[in-house]
């Protein structure tokens, strides 16, 4: 029995702290600028979560986006199966439960400094439930969770939280190596978009912890602005946004493209035999690195301006930057030498805050 | 169609292909044939373009359908995604010759051998190039689809490297071993 707990340790409990651990070092950083001094207060969005069945289910569902693909190597990390095929007792699943809930750290110190002791352990039962439950893709028990959230943080909830968590568990391991339905991404198109949409659905599919902390580092900086610009309302909002959404853009584009690099280099086959031009692989790279960042950009600027009473005009300016920051950093992916790749992107992130500050 | 012309390889300090010549003239389908790691492979890269650094002259057409040893489609894609990514760079449509339907919409990394090895094949086939490339085309294939590949190949100007001698005197116009002077 020990050895078996050692196993899921090593297996599943090693693939989720790999995952986990940037998420909760992302989120920390993202926290440090919220949670300042003269910021926000963890208690305020509790307080705003509890007050706004609204505001409670859009930052669940900002959450559960985030964890879930954290939490999904619990059920599925290689070693798995052979532990499946041991027949594990009951024992395994409530490892493989508190590995779950090691991933929901920062969002359960969130509730433990907002509220206490016990909104923190309410928040954890039902983060390992809807987090299980998004792994499982069991729709019964998606929708069970978001009910659980929806009726809010009542002292009653936790026994049905925590019967949700682990029938929602034991469901996520019990039906982690079925084969599921996948929205299909590419399709026939000219080739740059074809190849663009093979890298993002690279991104998607097998590289979600970049995919999220890219997501975390540019919503971190849409959080920056909205505060900014809070605190200066004065200030020139498009190149307040520039600046303050050039590090991250930069950051996250540079996280994307190691997975898009890798897809092209197991393409090459594929690509010389089809005397594939570079101007489109070039291109491909650019259009690949921009669609989820653009998107990143344009979702958190559209949050910042609403925040702080400003234009929402302003995500326009900053899906161009986006846009530009991609492009730059797509080709200099392609001609990188890998030693030089991190610098290069600070480089670019230094040159864009210089050009939209002295703008 | 296709001319080698003392095509010579290196792998460090490993020579792979030592001053091969081939001539694959158009309806013609020349199948290698030769031991484990005797270059077969090797030279159908050259030919595809995959390996770019050789010594001596090769001249093929633009399009070509390649099929490799092990099929090397990404995991993360649908059958179906990688069949419209290869129509998109080829800009033809593929065509269901391999009865591939019930798989289309099953991820690649889900697909047993024999399964992407007729993934594989279809996308070499996709828009009817002039010269297929094949590697090991038989590889893991069951009986019904082996057959139909054997009638796609004999309708084809082809180089094939095979092990399967079978395969190789059903599809062949001539029968090149490779490891000695082609």
């Amino acid at each position: 029995m020990l050895e078996l707990g050692r196993a899921t340790l090593a297996t599943s409990g090693r693939a989720v702290f790999v995952r986990a651990a940037p998420l909760a070092g992302a989120v920390g950083i993202a926290s440090a600028i919220v949670f300042a001094p003269h910021g926000l207060e963890p208690r305020d969005v509790v307080r705003m979560m509890n007050g706004s069945v609204v505001a409670r289910l859009a930052m669940w569902a900002v959450w559960t986006t985030l964890a879930t693909p954290a939490v999904s190597p619990a059920f599925d990390a290689i070693g798995t199966r052979t532990i499946r095929s041991l027949r594990p007792s009951r024992a395994i699943l409530l490892i493989v439960a508190a590995i779950v809930g090691f991933a929901q750290t920062p969002w359960v110190l969130l509730f433990a400094r907002g509220a206490g002791a016990a909104a923190a352990a309410l928040a954890t039962f039902t983060a390992i439930a809807i987090t299980s439950a998004f792994a499982s893709r069991d729709r019964r028990l998606i929708a069970s969770s978001v009910v659980v959230i929806a009726l809010g943080a009542h002292a009653f909830m936790i026994a049905p939280a925590v019967v949700l968590a682990f029938v929602s568990v034991r469901q996520a391991w019990r039906g982690a190596f079925d084969e599921h339905g996948v929205s299909r991404l590419v399709c026939r198109s000219p080739a740059a978009i074809a190849l663009a949409a093979t890298y993002v659905a690279r991104m998607i599919r097998s590289a979600r912890g970049r995919f999220q902390a890219a997501a975390v580092m540019v919503f971190g900086g849409g959080a920056a602005l909205a505060l900014t610009l809070r605190n200066d309302p004065d200030a020139r909002p498009i190149q307040r946004a520039l600046v303050v959404l050039a590090l991250p853009l930069s950051a996250a584009c540079g996280l994307l493209a190691a997975p898009a690099l890798e897809t092209e280099t197991r393409l090459l086959p594929l690509i010389r035999a089809t005397r594939t031009r570079r101007f489109t692989l070039a291109l491909a790279m650019a259009l690949a690195l921009a669609t989820p960042s653009t998107a990143f950009a344009g979702t958190a600027t559209i949050a910042a301006a609403l925040a702080a009473h400003t234009s929402p005009m302003l995500a326009a300016a900053s899906v161009a930057w986006s846009v530009a920051i991609a492009s730059v950093i797509a080709v200099w992916a392609r001609a990188r030498r890998p030693s030089l790749f991190i610098a290069g992107v600070i480089a670019i992130a230094a040159a864009f805050t210089a050009g939209a500050a002295t703008c | 169609m296709l001319s080698l012309r003392h095509v010579t390889k290196w792998f460090g300090s490993h020579r792979v292909l030592d001053d091969v010549s081939l001539d694959v003239g158009e309806g013609e389908r020349v199948v290698l044939l030769g031991e484990n790691g005797c270059g077969k492979s090797t030279l159908l890269q050259i030919v595809a373009g995959v390996l770019e650094v050789f010594e001596g002259t090769l001249q093929i057409p633009h399009a070509i359908g390649y099929a490799p040893e092990r099929p090397d489609i990404p995991d993360h894609l649908l059958a179906r995604e990688w069949l419209d990514l290869v129509s998109s760079l080829k800009r033809a449509a593929w065509v269901d010759d391999l009865d591939v339907r019930e798989l289309l919409g099953r991820k690649v990394g889900a697909l047993s051998l024999g399964q992407r090895q007729r993934i594989s094949l279809l996308a070499a086939f996709t828009g009817e190039p002039p010269l297929l490339v094949l590697d090991e085309p038989t590889n893991a294939l069951d009986a019904r689809s082996r057959d139909r590949v054997i009638e796609r190949v004999r309708a084809s100007t082809a180089l094939v490297a095979t092990h399967d001698r079978d395969f190789a005197d059903r599809v062949a116009t001539r029968i090149v071993p490779i490891g000695q002077r082609a």
